[in-house]
């Protein structure tokens, strides 16, 4: 058995039926059979979709894979794992592929063999479905499910085109630089993959004659539903990626202040929408002409709809509490298990409106992407303080500070939307200005501060969000009155019992999933500070620096007595 | 097909190096391990560094090596002073870990029903990962696989031990072994693979944080130099996965 050009990669839950479709225009491809394979991921469908798989096996080359349901990115991953050709095709199994798609892959491959390039191609709707008023608007118009009109055929885009379903790209890329990460069990797992992707140069070519044809019909409320879940795994990739770009991206800038301005309103919003739709449909089902007037007021009507169950999603989510980010460097985790699994109105692709057309976003070359010059001010100013950090403590004539692995934590996983805190101050201080989180630093010594707020305007770092607290930790802690930090860092006076005061007044003022970080770990107060959170079942180690640990808390700490506390009973005898 | 790995002996010994100067969750480890279960054991580890035996894991501390040393050769001492005829698989595991619960008899009942002479648990979605092919893939109970990573933790069925040991310290650090190991797997006749029901959290110290990335690799292109290999993209493969 020869080495297939190109594995087609379908993922299929439930819609057996759809995927009888989609396999008989695959058997219709103008690729000699010899040169590609078709790898069916079954995602635990409870339909006949084994039978269908059979009933083509005869007719294709094809490759079966079960797997108990675990949603699209974790069946994307075992689709590429299963597949042996250098090119990867990823199909959608309510699309039907034109007899040209798979060539035509290729051949825009072959126009572009470095592995950094992908393929997008071009999804057209049924022409029966194009007449549905809904259907129309969310391709056309506002572009919530494709946002082809801004794309020409051959331009060269960035990774927000890289659309699940209809794009391919090479397996070996995906293989040493990423798949794609399981917590996303619907939308965002294609863009999120092309983000992580983009640090190795990953670009998305669009080619307009590798055509595919969306042949499944979808409903006002599914299309809610898909909208309401999409703004949900928005939220987690905004908080896998606290890049102001992935914020952009994810609609997040001042989503919270929206919602609250949307949600009582909410309710009536879906009902006139939906009520404006089913008068819609009607006239076109009837052949009656849409006036301009319907047809702009259902346009708005689905424009504050779908804008409110975005909003929704990530409010769901950001209830249910999403996870700081993790730093392993790798695929990271986000509570995997509380979303729901794929339903039957699940759609395969994430794409918020017209993205690759944000023109802000785009420079003048024929690449299109976004230019970053504040992170390249931050990066340089960043680098300035680390190398050669302003002298802050002991009257200024010496710098204490975090191990540099630390700092470049911090300035890659902080943004503007954070709270932070720490005991001490010195040149994180300075970091979490640059980063713009709003930062609590407390410190004894008041001169420490003005060389830091020095410094800062010296560099034009802005520190409206910096805020200090004069005096000692364990004095001032019991009083604080601020909590809800996304990331705590322990730094101030080393001295016994200091970091355990400091742990203990800030523990319950961090947020779930926060992360605590403790420095100076050679220290004894430190060391066993960390021991004993390490056997805390509330805490859990992310990352082991040089001299510091980083932990995320998994929940709120009770109040709790020594029994309670496995690092102490175990250092314990029992009474009796 | 019935698997070949029914055990005989049900006996496993376990291997491995911890560190004194780190972090480490060997205590956790060796609980896990001395549970009740299905498998009688045996643990024999190596201590690594200047400070103290702790008490509670002397009892199966072989030796301390206070020197920088290298794991692959420690384990080779430990697995030549052991009559590994005892035994019908031998794990080996490293320090860094966290276990689930009755993790051998989760694991082992997995590694049998699938006959997989070479095997490793999945790592948890939050573990510290290099290779993503070895992350959990959720949804699967196991996977006939052509990679199996030199750890954190891997286990070795008797019908491998002619293959397998003495690992080769050409690289004594292991780097490389896990691109050619599926050439020897392959050549036996054996299935290796990568139980994903039953993850494991790599979370506490990344593989390479405390050695050069630099000499790692330089190391593995050494020794894979001479040896039949795999490349990734030939290793990061499903021969076949398996799920309820």
């Amino acid at each position: 058995m020869g080495t297939p050009s190109l594995s087609a990669i379908l993922c299929t839950f439930n819609r057996a039926d759809l995927l009888a479709r989609a396999l008989d225009s695959i058997v219709a491809q103008t690729l000699d059979k010899s040169d590609f394979e078709v790898i069916i991921v079954d995602d635990g469908s409870a339909d006949h979709t084994r039978n269908v798989v059979a009933s083509f096996e005869p007719r294709l080359p094809m490759r079966y894979a079960y797997q108990a349901n675990a949603g699209l990115a974790s069946a994307k991953n075992h689709g590429i794992y299963c597949s042996r050709a250098p090119i990867l095709l990823f199909l959608d199994d309510d699309d039907i592929c034109s007899p040209t798609l798979f060539a035509e892959h290729l051949k825009t491959h072959g126009n572009y063999p470095d592995g950094h390039y992908a393929v997008l191609g071009y999804t057209a709707l049924d022409p029966l479905l194009a007449q549905r008023p809904l259907l129309h608007y969310v391709t056309e118009v506002g572009c919530y499910l494709f946002s082809y009109p801004n794309l020409k055929d051959g331009d060269v885009l960035d990774y927000t085109c890289f659309w699940g379903g209809r794009s391919s790209c090479k397996r070996n890329f995906l293989i040493e630089h990423g798949v794609f990460n399981p917590v996303f069990r619907f939308g965002c797992e294609d863009i999120e993959l092309g983000y992580r992707l983009s640090k190795y140069n990953f670009r998305v070519v669009y080619n307009a004659q590798a055509v595919s044809t969306m042949v499944r019909d979808i409903t006002f409320d599914a299309f809610c539903t898909r909208l309401i879940r999409q703004g949900e795994s928005q939220y987690v990739f905004s908080q896998l990626h606290p890049d102001m770009e992935v914020q952009r991206w994810a609609e997040m800038i001042g989503a919270e202040e929206k919602w609250q301005n949307s949600r009582t309103v909410y309710e009536r919003l879906i009902r006139s929408a939906k009520k404006l739709d089913r008068i819609v449909n009607l006239k076109t089902e009837f052949g009656l002409p849409l006036d301009d007037a319907t047809l702009q007021l259902s346009h708005r009507a689905y424009r504050e709809a779908f804008t409110a169950c975005k909003l929704k999603g990530i409010d769901n989510r950001r209830s249910k509490g999403g996870e700081a980010p993790t730093d392993n460097g790798s695929v990271p985790a986000i509570n995997v298990s509380p979303t729901p699994a794929r339903d039957e109105n699940e759609e395969t692709d994430s794409r918020p409106n017209s993205r690759c057309s944000d023109l802000n976003f785009l420079p003048s070359s024929t690449t299109k992407g976004r230019t970053n010059d504040l992170s390249d001010w931050e990066r340089s100013i960043f680098n300035e303080v680390t190398e050669a950090p302003p002298k802050i403590h002991y009257g200024g004539t010496i710098t204490w500070g975090l191990g540099k692995d630390v700092l470049n934590y911090i300035f890659a996983r902080m943004d503007s939307g954070f709270k932070t805190f720490e005991t001490g101050c010195g040149v994180s201080t300075i970091v979490f200005a640059l980063k713009q989180t709003m930062h609590f630093a407390i410190t004894p010594d008041a001169e420490e501060m003005e060389r830091i707020k020095r410094y800062c305007v010296e560099k034009s770092i802005p520190v409206q969000k910096l805020f200090f607290r004069i005096g000692k930790s364990e004095e001032l802690l019991p009083s604080f009155e601020q909590r809800d930090f996304d990331l705590v860092l322990i730094d101030g006076c080393h001295g016994f019992p200091v970091p355990f005061l400091d742990w203990y007044y800030l523990s319950n003022r961090l947020k779930v999933n926060g992360l605590l970080i403790v420095d100076d770990i050679q220290l004894w107060p430190c060391r066993v500070l960390c021991d004993f959170l390490m056997a805390e079942p509330e805490w859990a180690v992310q990352s082991v620096f040089d001299r510091s640990i980083l932990f995320r808390k998994r929940k709120n700490i009770p109040a709790k007595e020594w029994t309670d506390q496995p690092f102490v009973v175990e250092r314990s005898e029992r009474p009796g | 097909m019935a698997s070949r790995l029914s055990g005989t002996s049900p006996s496993v010994l376990i291997v491995g190096v911890y560190l004194l100067d780190k972090p480490s969750h060997i205590r956790g480890i060796k609980t896990e391990f001395d549970k009740r279960s299905r498998w009688e054991t045996e643990q024999r580890w190596v201590a690594l560094g200047t400070g103290a035996v702790p008490e509670d894991i002397a009892g199966v501390t072989m030796r301390k090596i206070d020197h920088p040393a290298a794991k692959f050769s420690l384990l080779n001492q430990l697995l030549t002073e052991t009559k590994l005829d005892d035994f019908e698989f031998v794990v080996v595991c490293d320090d860094d870990i966290v276990l689930p619960e009755s993790f051998l008899d989760r694991y082992l009942e997995l590694v049998v029903r699938y006959d997989l002479a070479l095997a490793q648990p999945a790592r948890t979605h939050d573990s510290f990962i290099d290779h993503p092919f070895v992350e959990q893939l959720d949804g699967l109970l196991a996977r006939w696989t052509r990679f199996v990573e030199i750890g954190p933790l891997f286990s070795v069925h008797r019908r491998a031990f002619p293959i397998m040991f003495p690992f080769d310290e050409a690289s004594p650090m292991g780097w490389g072994y896990d691109f050619f190991w599926p050439t020897l797997v392959a050549k036996a006749n054996l299935k290796m693979g990568i139980i994903d029901a039953v993850p494991v959290a790599h979370s506490l110290r990344k593989s390479v944080s405390y050695y050069q990335h630099e000499t790692a690799s330089r190391e593995m292109d050494m020794f894979l130099k001479y040896r039949p290999h795999l490349s990734p993209g030939e290793a990061f493969f499903i021969v076949e996965s398996y799920a309820d």
